[in-house]
């Protein structure tokens, strides 16, 4: 797949670029290190190459798009807002809509039908210049990291039902070394994160030596997930593989440490 | 009628359809909800704060907000891989309070996700304790400084310290308080007699000396010499110099001495040393090794009992005393299991761009008194 990324004033810029994967990972990013979609959605890069824009296209005809710094880092929410962003399909313009609490743009266009061929106008608040991104999309995005699929993690209301929930998690992970089929990490990763931290208010009744351990259990498996997402952001597939392990064993030992805990 | 109500009721379908579609959530760490000020500075102090100060070896001032924000990747690439807070073992230590899994998670979400400022919350400034372990018996003032220039960046400098007062003593506890602390790395206090060196302490920024269990104290020598080996590190600027101090801490004349034990393995196998006569270990270090390899020592007792003694890992910048809470209590008869564990997850040295060591002779220490009295 290639796009155009075509910077209108002041001169006409063609940027041809190919997808790739994330480097290796081996010293602090620099600005460009890492050019490439995160999602599975077309890259671009836009205003002066300071940023970095991934569009989907979704099955539920919505436009996704992501924007980032050079280095692949967020953009401060205030900045996002004050991006002036539209979308151009066929004669149609339609505004491109933030969503704060997730951190993308976001335009639904349910006429628009395949091959889809949309048009992104992009001004940045200091900017002179008016940037101007086509993206072609011959099919729908695959939903590589689960974006479309992901919902916000169900924290069971008890200990049991949480512990459960991870061991179905420890499941998940297992079974993605097993079969080599990796979609869905980021948002698992946070799910495990979420459901981890909630069983600290359960721990104050528990015996002394639940007390004594399960703290750093817990602290192993949020560690596991926070090395899979950085690995994920910047890493190899060997380091994805690694830190997948890890991320395994720290929820074993977690297992172990809180009674009630399912095998 | 019924055509139009047909037609009605599909397009209030099809705009329910399209409307009640919720945004799907990912990645939510898109920005920060933590700030620095409110939420990040509480955490550095606690954890990080009595070594990441300004003008400390680390080089890396992680209490201020421009500090904090160009260190943004080196703080993804240390907790996410578990090199900071420095601290390579398992087992019953006495240990600094560990960063809890919410602190982890506030810290990597913010440097993930933008590394908001927020607005600063005024606080008291943070004040490193003078000695840890209160006032020592005796302080001991290197003789002369020592100044490091030109292009000089990594230096190791033994001193000879003033013996004269601490020769023939026993001793529970030293400390450093470093003259000028940018260019403190680390430092070995030892006793030199005879040709050889016992270590009284071993200190690095951030670490307090922990006092033994089981009255447990070193013997110096009546013609020791006290040597400390500074390890020093130049930050980049003018010359700069550095003249420490040594905190001594005596034990009663009653006090249990301490010997040492030295364990060894190569890598894959496992090595034994049989203890012939009841003792209790007080502390562990790690003073050589491969880099990122693991030891693991396993107490077998003499009917076969296996227990976890500890599982170090070697991080020679690191070398630090491993203090037990509690005396572990050995038999006569029983053995200690070595077994070194290659680093074959090479996930951390990655993440932190280093190479795992490679053989470098294994050694560990045990530091124990004898219970047969």
């Amino acid at each position: 797949m290639i796009f155009a990324v075509k910077r209108l004033a002041p001169a006409a810029v063609l940027v041809w670029a190919a997808f790739g994967l994330c480097p290796p990972l081996a010293a602090q990013p620099s600005p460009h290190a890492v050019h490439g979609p995160r999602y599975g959605g077309a890259f671009a890069t836009a205003a002066s190459d300071t940023l970095h824009i991934e569009a989907l296209w979704t099955e539920q005809r919505r436009l996704r798009v992501f924007v980032v710094d050079a280095s692949g880092g967020p953009v401060p929410i205030d900045q996002l807002r004050d991006l002036n962003a539209l979308v151009i399909a066929g004669d149609r313009e339609s505004p491109l809509a933030l969503l704060e609490s997730d951190g993308y743009f976001e335009a639904r266009i349910p006429t628009l039908t395949l091959p889809a061929v949309i048009t992104m106008r992009l001004r940045p608040p200091a900017a002179a210049a008016r940037d101007e991104v086509t993206f072609s999309f011959s099919g729908y995005t695959l939903d590589v990291l689960g974006l479309a699929s992901a919902s916000p993690a169900e924290i069971p209301g008890t200990l049991a039902g949480i512990v459960a929930a991870l061991a179905d998690d420890r499941r998940v992970v297992r079974a993605m070394v097993e079969q080599s089929e990796f979609s869905g990490l980021f948002a698992l990763e946070e799910r495990i994160r979420d459901r981890v931290l909630a069983i600290e208010p359960y721990l104050e009744p528990m015996p002394a030596a639940v007390r004594a351990n399960a703290p750093a259990a817990i602290a192993l498996v949020v560690r596991g997930c926070w090395l899979l997402h950085t690995v994920l952001d910047y890493g190899s597939a060997d380091q994805r593989d690694a830190a997948l392990s890890q991320l395994g064993e720290a929820l074993d030992r977690l297992m172990a440490a809180v009674p009630g805990a399912a095998q | 009628m019924s055509r139009l109500l047909i037609t009605v009721a599909t397009a209030v379908t099809t705009i329910a359809v399209f409307t009640l579609h919720a945004p799907a959530v990912a990645h939510r760490t898109a920005v920060s909800p933590f700030t620095f000020h409110r939420d990040v500075v509480p955490i550095l102090e606690a954890r990080c704060g009595r070594c990441h100060l300004d003008d400390s070896v680390s080089g890396v001032a992680l209490l201020r907000y421009p500090g904090a924000r160009n260190a943004i990747w080196p703080i993804r690439q240390a907790l996410a891989s578990g090199h900071m807070p420095p601290w390579f073992a398992e087992g019953a230590f006495k240990a600094p309070a560990p960063v809890t899994g919410r602190e982890l998670n506030i810290l990597m979400t913010w440097a993930t996700g933008g590394a908001p400022e927020g607005r600063p919350v005024p606080r008291e400034p943070l004040v490193p304790a003078r000695w840890a372990l209160g006032t020592p018996d005796l302080v001991v003032p290197m003789p002369v400084a020592f100044s490091m220039a030109g292009n000089q960046r990594d230096v190791v400098h033994d001193v000879a310290m003033p013996a004269r007062r601490i020769a023939g003593r026993l001793i529970r506890a030293v400390d450093l308080r470093p003259g000028t602390p940018a260019m403190v790395r680390r430092a070995e206090i030892i006793a030199r007699s005879g040709g050889r060196e016992q270590v009284l302490g071993l200190w690095q920024p951030g670490e307090a000396a922990a006092p033994l269990e089981a009255n447990a104290a070193f013997r110096v020598p009546v013609n020791a010499a006290v040597v400390l080996r500074m390890h020093y590190r130049r930050p980049v600027g003018p010359a700069i110099s550095d003249r420490s101090e040594l905190g001594v801490y005596f034990a009663r004349a009653a006090a249990n001495p301490i010997t040492t034990i030295e364990l060894g393995a190569a890598a894959g196998r496992e090595a034994d040393h049989r203890v012939d006569r009841p003792l209790q270990v007080v502390a562990v270090r790690a003073m050589s090794g491969p880099s990122g390899a693991w030891v693991r020592l396993v107490l077998v007792a003499p009917d076969g009992a296996r227990q976890p003694l500890a599982r170090l890992e070697i991080r020679p910048e690191w070398n630090r005393r491993y203090v037990f809470s509690k005396p572990v209590i050995l038999t006569a008869g029983s053995r200690i299991e070595t077994s070194l564990v290659p680093s074959a997850d090479t996930l951390w040295t990655s993440l932190i761009g280093e190479r795992p060591g490679s053989a470098d002779h294994l050694r560990v220490v045990l530091e124990v008194v004898d219970s047969s009295n």
